[in-house]
Order: C-alpha cells, then structure tokens, then sequence
C-alpha cells in the first residue's frame, strides 16, 4: 500500500521553487540589461570626449591654417606676380633716365627655383625633415622663384648710386648681385650686375 | 439556501451533519441533523444517504467536509523507537496489514507522531479503504458539490482540542455507539490515544430514557484504568479536564454522572466551545455529537494547523484542482513579476536602442571628424614644408641682399687715399670684393690697404697682385686687393 502521488507540498514547494528561479532569471536578465545600458552609455561618452577632442583638433587645425596661409599671402605680397614684370621693366628705364644713367644692356632670364639655401637654415630644414628627404627635394608646395636681369650701365659715379640706390629700395624683393664697376673713360664708368626678382610659382624649373 | 459550510460525519448506522453560514466573517450554525442509513445491502450504504440528505435538505454549500467515525476505521496508536519517517511508515503498513480486511483490500491512512522522549516516538494512525473513499468522491462528483476534505475521526480533533484553553492536561473522550475514544492533550500534542469496545448503546438507548448503570460504572472504570495507565506511562498528576463529546439525546445528563464518577471536571464539547463563535442555539442546549461533524470544517474554516495530513484521501479529488490552483496562483505571480519588470526591461531595451542609435551617429560624426582631422593634417604638414621650404629660401635671398651696393661704392670713394685710382670694383654674389687701380706710389696702396681693414663693410683685404709699370718715363703701380663682404657687420647694423 503506498500513499498516492506527489503530495501538495512538493507541488507547491515546485511552484516556488520555479517563481524564484523565474523572479531571479529576471533579475539575472535584467541586471545583464542594465550592465550593458551602463556600457553603452560609458560608451557614448567615452566617444562624446574623442569627438570633442577631435573637433578641437580641428579648429586648431583650421587656425593653424588660416595662419599659415596668412603668412603666405604676407609673404607674397613682397613677391612679384606675373603681370608686374613688363612694368617693373620699365620702371627700370624710367629709374635710369631719373638716374641720368644709360642703361646698355638688360637681359631677362628664365624663372629658376631659388634651391641654394642658407647653410644654417638648410641644416635646420633637415633636421626637421630627415624622414622625408624626397620632400625636401621635391616641394609640393609653392617654391620661391627667381628671375635673374643682367644689367650693364653707364654713367658718372654719383648718378651711378642714385640707380643702385634706386634699385636696392624697392617696395617688392629684390637682389643685387655679381655687381662689377669699372671705368671706362673717366668720370664716366660702366657698371654691370644681376637684378634678381622674386616670385612664387608652382612648376619646379632648373636649379640656379 | 444561503452559501455556507457542511460538515458530515459518516457513521455506522446514520450520518450527522451541520451547516454552517458565514456571516461578517464569522460562523453561525444554520442546521444540523442526524440522517440514518437506509436499510440497503450496498457496501457503502453512507453514499446513497449522503445523496438523500442533498435531495432533502437542498443545501448549496461553498465546501464540504466528511470525515469517517466508524468501526471499520482503523484507529491505533503504537510507541517506537525513533526511526526514519519512511521506516515508521513501514512500521504502520505492517500494523495496518495485520488486520485481515486491511490485508486484502486497498487502504489509505493517515498518522501523527510525536516525540516522547529521546529514544521513542508516539505515533497515532487511522486507516480506511480506499475504495470507500473513492465511492465517496465518485458521489460527490456525481452530486458536483465542492468536496473540500475526508477525515477519519476522532483523529480529526485534535486541532480542535488544541484550540481549547485548558489545564495542563486534559483528555478528550468521544462516545460513539459502539466505541469509545480517549486522547491526551498535553502541551498542543496528542500524547495518549486509547481505543474501547464499549460505546453508548451499552448504556443508555435514546427515546427509552433506559440507563444501564452497570454498564455505565463498568465503562467508568475502564475509563478510569485508562487514565491511570496515562498516569503511570507519563508519571503523570490527576487528569485537570475532560472534554466529553456523545450524543446528547441519547443520554442528556451524562457530563454530571461521569463528574460524579470521576471526580474530574467534566466539559460538553460543543461547537461554541470548539471555535469561540456564536451559535444558536445556545452552547449548553446543543448537542455535543454535532462537534464531529463540525470540528473539520472549523478546523477548515480557522485554517488551524493540520496534526494529521489528509492529503492521501483527497489527493484525487483536489490534486487536479490544487494544481490548478497552485498554477494560476503561480502565473499570477508570474503575471505581476512580468508587469513588474517588462516596463521596465522594455524602457531599458528602448533606451539600448536609442542609445545605439546614438552611438552609430557618433560614430559616424567621429568617422567624418577624423577623416575631415587627418586631411587638415596632411594640408597643415603641407603647409609647415612649404612655409619652411619658403623660409629656407627667403633665408637665402636675405643672405643676398645683405649689403647696399650704394653705400659701399660712397664709402670706399669717400675715402680713398691720394695719388691712386680705382679702375674696377667688383663683387661677386658669394661676397668676394676685388679692388684693381693705379697708384702713384705704393704708400697710397698700402693706406687703401688699411682703409680697407677699418672698414666696416670690408674684411679681410689681402694683396692680389702689386706690379710696377712705366708710362711716358713716369713710374706708376697696378694693384689687386681683395677683400670679403663684412658679414656679422652688417648683420649687426641690421639689428635694432
């Protein structure tokens, strides 16, 4: 004789025993929920600080842009554009004639890319650069050009420091190089040299 | 017929019943009765009285209690060693399987054990056929009337006796017709059941007014050794109380014969003193049978802790229904838990989603950000090559420009020395000065010489050549000086 089956009990003691296991499953799948909302806003705000920092970057970026292409302009403002050489020509007769100098020759050369750097700046240039030395020798970038004038003149030795000194005070850059004076027939004496204008081109040409 | 409580007690010969009403949370006693059996040679004759009393009375009660007071219900209590539960059982399957109407048939049976001391344990256990409980059950499901509990008494009233606010020790004796039953309470624990042949019939017969003093004394002193076996098991005082439940009708002032006999406050056992609630009529007209019928549904009622488990005998009849319930209860739980939570989850799976939307629009913007940052970059280094390629450059051309050509002809003019001329002046873009002339003498050569060293803008002055000439008898020298651009000069005057 056996008595019957499960008692109440037991079916009941299973019931609570499967409500708790069910309660704590959704503790369990909720606790894992609220980790993973906790993670993600972590997240969130982890890459909200990245961003932040990133557009900060950004705007100095964009300043140090601004500035460098400020610097450029300023820069080119000192330089000769393509349009001012007929009248920098000419304005080099007119100089002469105020001068009372007469001007013998006066030859225009090709644009060159200035590349004989100082030796200082030069070594400072490759320090900065070691790890491109293909850069260096090929610019992207503007490159300051120059077109040499070779010039011979005559005239007295007063008149003949007027025009150098009209020449040497320029608004734009200029250079006066290889400068040789000798006398012809006293006073009056002959004075050759190169007349160097500067500008800023894009196309690299042969190096002076 | 208002909703309320029924409670049977099915004996040999009749049943007895009580309905009880709930009202404002109590129980009131609406009708109570005794139903005998018809003559009938079925097995169970109680089933189809239990049938006739439905059709009669036309009761509709919530739940329904029977409990068992016959002599076929084996009722035995027996001391053992202390034992595992399942060996106790084993223990009253044997005694059970001892009788030859047990031993053949189906049976259930309840039981209560208690510890006595250290090395022994009380147990107390009824029995009963199963297949008379099943015919029970079958009737009731026939009927569709809520069964709530089969209980085999006088087992069943030990709740009830525990209820009672009593001595220290108090026994509760139950008269049937034919038996008689003696429990010992002591401290809410049924310690001594004893079981008599001899009931009321012996005695006194109901209607007659016949008393059998003879058989009345006799009875008395078997309750007497009873209680002195009591005394002597448990080294035990005088009995404080005796709670006595027999038919009233059958012997109206028996509670004062046996007070007489046994010198022991005698107590009616009537339902108001069971459970404390008002009924009518009133306790001391009541008849104190009506307490078998009625101590299960109290019990039931007051939800009073269970001695004895009757879930063997109703195991069919409610499993179906206790699961049932179990289970709804449990889906409510589940139900609510689910409410509880499911916003919730469902405001944090939202909030996830939202939250990765957001994260894949950052991700975006940072993407963007990062490309628009790594081209900036590679302009930015452009542009730092450039600017330092334009200053390395300008560097150069600075170096050039470094000196004025009109204030270097005006300075060596101003002061070249007497007696010489210059004939060529030159100065190539590395900074190298030549100096060619004539000179008269050579002291006018050597003071050029010293001009030079002095000069600010000159350095260096060296002799390049220095040859005697002769023109027209005059004698005169051709000379070379050179000399270099004075760098650091310049640069100085260049300074601020």
């Amino acid at each position: 004789m056996s008595r019957s089956g499960p008692s109440f009990k037991a079916v009941k003691i299973l019931t609570f025993v499967f409500c708790l296991l069910f309660s704590l499953a959704l503790l369990a799948v909720l606790g894992l929920q609220m980790r993973d909302l906790s993670g993600k806003k972590e997240n969130i705000e982890t890459s909200k600080i990245h961003l932040a920092r990133v557009r900060t970057e950004i705007e100095e970026l964009i300043l140090l842009k601004e500035k460098y292409q400020a610097e450029k302009d300023d820069f080119a403002r000192f330089l000769f554009a393509e349009k001012d050489i007929p009248t920098f020509l000419e304005e080099i007769s007119g100089m002469a004639k105020k001068s009372k100098v007469n001007i013998n020759t006066m030859r225009t050369n090709n644009f060159k890319v200035v590349t004989k750097v100082d030796p200082e700046a030069e070594s400072d240039l490759k320090r900065r650069q070691n790890k491109n030395q293909a850069d260096l020798n090929k610019p992207k970038g503007p490159q300051l050009y120059t077109m040499p004038i070779d010039i011979s003149v005559r005239g007295e030795f007063k008149p003949m420091l007027d025009f150098l000194y009209a020449m040497e005070n320029q608004r734009l850059l200029v250079t006066l190089t290889d400068v040789t004076l000798k006398v012809r027939e006293y006073p009056e004496l002959e004075c050759s040299f190169t007349l160097s204008i500067y500008s800023l081109r894009q196309e690299p040409e042969e190096e002076i | 017929m208002s909703k309320g409580y029924l409670g049977i007690v099915l004996k040999d010969q009749s049943l007895s019943y009580v309905f009880m009403l709930r009202q404002k949370g109590r129980l009131k006693l609406s009708e109570s009765g005794n139903l005998p059996y018809p003559e009938s040679s079925a097995a169970f004759p109680f089933v189809s009285a239990v049938k006739t009393l439905f059709e009669q009375k036309k009761f509709d009660p919530e739940k329904i209690f029977v409990s068992f007071l016959r002599q076929d219900v084996l009722n035995h209590q027996l001391t053992l060693p202390k034992m595992p539960v399942s060996e106790i059982e084993e223990v009253i399957l044997g005694e059970i399987e001892k009788l030859p109407a047990y031993s053949e048939r189906e049976f259930e049976y309840v039981y209560s054990s208690h510890d006595l001391d250290e090395r022994r344990v009380k147990v107390i256990f009824s029995a009963y056929f199963k297949e008379a409980v099943d015919e029970l059950i079958s009737c009731f499901r026939s009927l569709k009337y809520p069964l709530e509990a089969i209980e085999l008494s006088p087992l069943n009233l030990l709740p009830a006796l525990y209820s009672l606010e009593g001595g220290k020790e108090e026994a509760l004796v139950v008269l049937e017709d034919k038996n008689t039953y003696v429990m010992v309470e002591n401290r809410r624990c049924c310690c001594f059941f004893y079981a008599t042949g001899s009931g009321i019939e012996d005695f006194s017969t109901a209607g007659t007014g016949q008393f059998n003093v003879l058989a009345f004394s006799n009875w008395t002193e078997e309750l007497k050794r009873i209680f002195k076996s009591y005394a002597i098991e448990y080294k035990s005082r005088k009995m404080s109380r005796i709670s006595l439940v027999w038919d009233k009708e059958k012997a109206p002032d028996l509670d004062l014969k046996l007070f007489n006999e046994l010198n022991i406050e005698v107590l009616p056992l009537t339902i108001a003193s069971l459970s404390g609630i008002k009924t009518e009529p009133e306790p001391e007209e009541q008849n104190p049978l009506l307490v078998l019928a009625a101590a299960p549904l109290i019990s039931g009622y007051k939800k009073m802790p269970a001695d004895v488990s009757y879930d063997p005998f109703v195991h069919k009849l409610r499993f179906k229904k206790v699961v049932m319930k179990i289970i709804a209860g449990a889906l409510v739980y589940l139900a609510a838990a689910s409410a509880l939570v499911l916003p919730w989850f469902y405001t944090n799976l939202k909030n996830m989603n939202k939250l990765e939307q957001e994260r894949k629009e950052l991700s975006v913007l940072i993407r963007s950000a990062e490309t628009e940052q790594a081209e900036l970059k590679t302009v930015c280094n452009e542009l730092i090559s450039i600017r330092e390629s334009l200053l390395a450059q300008a560097s150069f051309v600075q170096m050039l420009n470094r000196v004025s050509w009109a204030r270097i002809f005006s300075e060596v003019a101003a002061d070249l020395p007497q007696g010489l001329d210059l004939t060529s002046f030159s100065v190539s873009s590395e900074g190298a000065v030549s100096l060619d002339g004539e000179a008269l003498k050579v002291d006018s050569v050597a003071a050029l010489m010293r001009m030079v060293e002095e000069s600010e803008v000159l350095e260096k002055a060296q002799f390049d050549h220095l040859r005697e000439q002769k023109q027209d008898e005059q004698i005169y020298f051709v000379f070379g000086i050179t000399a270099v651009l004075s760098r650091d000069k310049e640069e100085r005057e260049a300074q601020p």
